[in-house]
C-alpha cells in the first residue's frame, strides 16, 4: 500500500479545489445559454429564441401583441394599449404603451419618433435630458428609431424620483407604431440616485411580438 | 372722548381704545368693522394679501420690513441656486427657510411665554415628526403614480390629490390640538394661529425633505434646464409651507376663538366658525394638490398653489381681524406700553387709540416687561 506524502496530498487538494471552482462557475452559466440559438449569425438572422413562457394575447383594431407576467393591461382602446407593472418588493414602477396611428405615406420612423417626442408632456419633469438614441430600435421586427429621455418627476405632494422614458417608433405602409416605456427609480437600491431602466429583455418580448 | 359705538369714555385719538371703532370714519360702512385698518397692522387693509402681517402678526413695523425683505431675498437666493442647478443645497434651504424664520419669530416675540420646550415640541417638532412619518409611509406607494406620457392613474388622483392632503391636514392639527387641551392659559386667537402655523411649517419642511431625499443625496449639480429646477424651488420655499401654515393656522384660530373667555361684542360671522374653517382648510389642501395632479405643469402648479394661498391668506386675515376686534380685551399689565406701530404711549387698553392696533398683536416680550415694571404679572 502506497503511503500518503505531503506532495501527493497537495496535488490532490489542488485538483479538488480546481474541480470545485469549475463547477461553481459553470453552474449558473449553463441554463442561460439557449440550445437552439443559431449563432454565429452575420446577415438575415432569424429572431432569437424566446423565453419559454406563453404570455397573453392582446388585439385591437391596429395591432396584436403578446404581453407577459407580471405586466397587466391598464387600459386600452382601438389604437393603443397601456401595460403596467409595480414591483411590490422594490416599489419600482414600469409602464409600457403601444400606440398605432395612420401616417402619411413616406413618413420615416425617425419623423414619427420626433413628432412623438414633441407631443410628450414633460411639464412635470425637472432636469429633462436626452440620453441618446436606442441603437437597433425596432417594433415587430420592423426597423425603426428610438430615443431615451431621463428626468426627475416633479409632482407636488409626491416624491421627486428619477424617471426614464424609452421611445421607439416604426412605420410600415400607412401605419406607424409608437412604443413608449417609462420606469421609475427603485428607492431601495444602493445608489438611489442612479437611473433604473427595465431590463431590455422585458421590453424585447413585447416589442418583438407586435404584428400589424 | 365719548365713543358712540360702545358708549365708553376713551382716550383722545382716532380709534376707540375699548372697541377699536374708527371714530373719524366718514364712510357708510360700520366704523366698528374698520376694514381699512387691519387690527394686527393698522397700516394695511384687512384684505391686503400681506404674508408677514398675517403669519407674523406680533411684529413691529421695522421687524415686519426686515422679515419681508428676508423672505424676498431668501426666495431669490434659493431660486438662483436652483437655477444654477445646485439642487441639493436649494432643496434643503427651500424646505427649512420659512420654518427657521418662524422659529426666530417665536423667539423674538416669545409666543411660548415661559414654556419654550413644550410649545415648540407641540407645534414645530410634532408637526415635523408626523410629516416625516406620513411621507415615509406613503413614499413607495406614491412614486411613479403619474408617469409622463401616461397621465395620472385614478389611484394617483385619489391618493396624491385627495386623501394624502386630507390625512396630512389632520396630522398637522394633532400638535396644536394637544396644546389646546393641555395648555389652557394660551387662550388668544393669535396663540392658536401661531401654534397652527408652526405645526404646518414643521410638517411641510419634513415632507419636502423626505420627498426630495433622492435629489438631496444626488449629484451636487444636476443636469437639464435650470428653470425646471428653479420653478419647483419657489413652490417648495414659499407656496407649499404657507398653504400648510394657512390651513392649519385658520383652523387653530377658529378653535382658539372658542377658548377665549372674552364674550364677543357681536357675532363673529360664519367664516370664523370652526366647521367652516375645517371645510376651508380641507379645500385649501385638496384644491392645489388635485389641480396639480389633474392639470399640472411647473408653471401651472405655481398658479394652483399661489391662487389657493391668496384666498387662504384673505380668509385668515378676516378671521384674525374679526377675532381681534370682537373679542378685544386689555392685556392686564396695568402699565403703559409704547405702541410699536405709531410710537405713542398707550395705557392698558385693548386698542391703541392713535392707530387702532389691537394691543394683543404686540410682542409678548414687551408686555411681560411692562407687567414686571408695573409689579404685576399679566394674565
Amino acid at each position: 500500500m502506497r503511503r500518503w506524502t505531503f506532495r501527493r496530498g497537495l496535488i490532490l487538494a489542488i485538483l479538488g479545489l480546481s474541480f470545485m471552482a469549475c463547477t461553481t462557475t459553470t453552474i449558473p452559466v449553463g441554463p442561460v445559454v439557449p440550445g437552439s440559438t443559431p449563432t454565429p449569425c452575420t446577415v438575415h438572422c432569424p429572431p432569437p429564441a424566446r423565453a419559454p413562457v406563453t404570455g397573453h394575447p392582446f388585439q385591437n383594431k391596429r395591432f396584436t401583441l403578446r404581453y407577459y407576467d407580471p405586466f397587466t393591461v391598464v387600459k386600452h382602446d382601438d389604437n393603443s394599449v397601456v401595460l403596467g407593472y409595480v414591483n411590490q418588493d422594490t416599489g419600482n414602477t414600469f409602464e409600457v404603451t403601444f400606440v398605432g396611428e395612420d401616417v402619411p405615406s413616406g413618413t420615416s420612423a425617425q419623423q414619427l419618433l420626433t413628432a412623438a417626442e414633441k407631443n410628450l408632456d414633460t411639464s412635470q419633469l425637472s432636469g429633462v435630458q436626452d440620453l441618446g438614441p436606442i441603437y437597433g430600435a425596432e417594433v415587430g421586427y420592423v426597423a425603426g428609431a428610438g430615443d431615451i429621455i431621463a428626468g426627475t418627476e416633479d409632482l407636488p405632494n409626491a416624491p421627486s424620483s428619477p424617471v426614464v422614458l424609452e421611445l421607439m417608433a416604426s412605420t410600415h405602409g400607412g401605419t406607424g407604431i409608437l412604443f413608449l416605456a417609462a420606469s421609475t427609480i427603485n428607492p431601495n437600491t444602493r445608489n438611489p440616485g442612479a437611473l433604473i431602466r427595465a431590463a431590455n429583455s422585458h421590453y424585447d418580448l413585447f416589442v418583438n411580438s407586435v404584428a400589424w | 372722548m365719548h365713543c358712540d359705538h360702545c358708549g365708553r369714555e376713551t382716550p383722545p385719538g382716532h380709534h376707540c381704545a375699548y372697541c377699536g371703532a374708527d371714530l373719524t370714519a366718514q364712510t357708510h360702512h360700520d366704523p366698528r368693522d374698520r376694514r381699512h385698518v387691519y387690527a394686527a397692522n393698522p397700516h394695511e387693509h384687512v384684505y391686503h394679501p400681506g404674508i408677514v402681517s398675517t403669519f407674523f402678526p406680533h411684529l413691529s413695523p421695522p421687524r415686519t420690513h426686515q422679515v419681508r425683505w428676508l423672505l424676498l431675498g431668501g426666495t431669490i437666493v434659493i431660486f438662483l441656486l436652483a437655477l444654477a442647478r445646485f439642487v441639493p443645497v436649494a432643496i434643503v434651504l427651500a424646505a427649512l427657510f420659512v420654518p427657521i424664520l418662524y422659529l426666530i419669530y417665536f423667539y423674538d416675540v416669545q409666543i411660548y411665554e415661559n414654556e419654550p420646550l413644550r410649545i415648540l415640541a407641540g407645534s414645530f417638532v410634532l408637526g415635523g415628526a408626523l410629516g416625516a412619518g406620513l411621507s415615509l409611509v406613503s413614499y413607495r406607494s406614491t412614486v411613479g403614480l403619474s408617469l409622463p406620457g401616461f397621465g395620472p392613474s385614478p389611484q394617483a388622483i385619489l391618493q396624491v390629490g385627495v386623501w394624502l392632503p386630507l390625512l396630512g391636514q389632520v396630522l398637522m392639527l394633532v400638535g396644536p390640538v394637544l396644546l389646546f387641551l393641555t395648555r389652557r392659559r394660551f387662550d388668544h386667537v393669535l396663540d392658536g394661529l401661531a401654534f397652527g402655523v408652526a405645526s404646518g411649517l414643521g410638517f411641510a419642511a419634513a415632507q419636502s425633505i423626505v420627498y426630495s431625499w433622492l435629489l438631496i443625496v444626488g449629484p451636487f449639480q444636476q443636469q437639464g434646464a435650470g428653470t425646471s429646477w428653479a420653478l419647483p424651488a419657489i413652490r417648495t420655499t414659499i407656496l407649499v409651507p404657507l398653504v400648510d401654515a394657512a390651513t392649519t393656522g385658520l383652523v387653530c384660530a377658529a378653535l382658539w376663538l372658542r377658548r377665549d373667555p372674552q364674550p364677543p361684542r357681536r357675532a363673529l360671522g360664519w367664516l370664523a366658525s370652526l366647521p367652516v374653517a375645517l371645510l376651508v382648510a380641507a379645500l385649501g389642501q385638496v384644491v392645489p394638490n388635485l389641480g396639480s395632479t389633474l392639470w399640472g405643469g411647473q408653471i401651472v402648479d405655481l398658479l394652483w398653489y399661489g391662487g389657493t394661498l391668496l384666498v387662504l391668506l384673505l380668509i385668515v386675515r378676516h378671521v384674525l381681524h374679526v377675532g381681534l376686534v370682537e373679542k378685544a380685551r386689555a392685556l392686564g399689565h396695568e402699565a403703559t406700553l409704547t405702541c410699536p406701530h405709531c410710537g405713542h404711549e398707550v395705557p392698558d387698553v385693548p386698542f391703541c387709540p392713535h392707530c387702532g392696533l389691537a394691543m394683543h398683536a404686540t410682542p409678548k416680550r414687551g408686555r411681560r416687561a411692562a407687567a414686571t415694571s408695573a409689579g404685576k404679572e399679566q394674565g
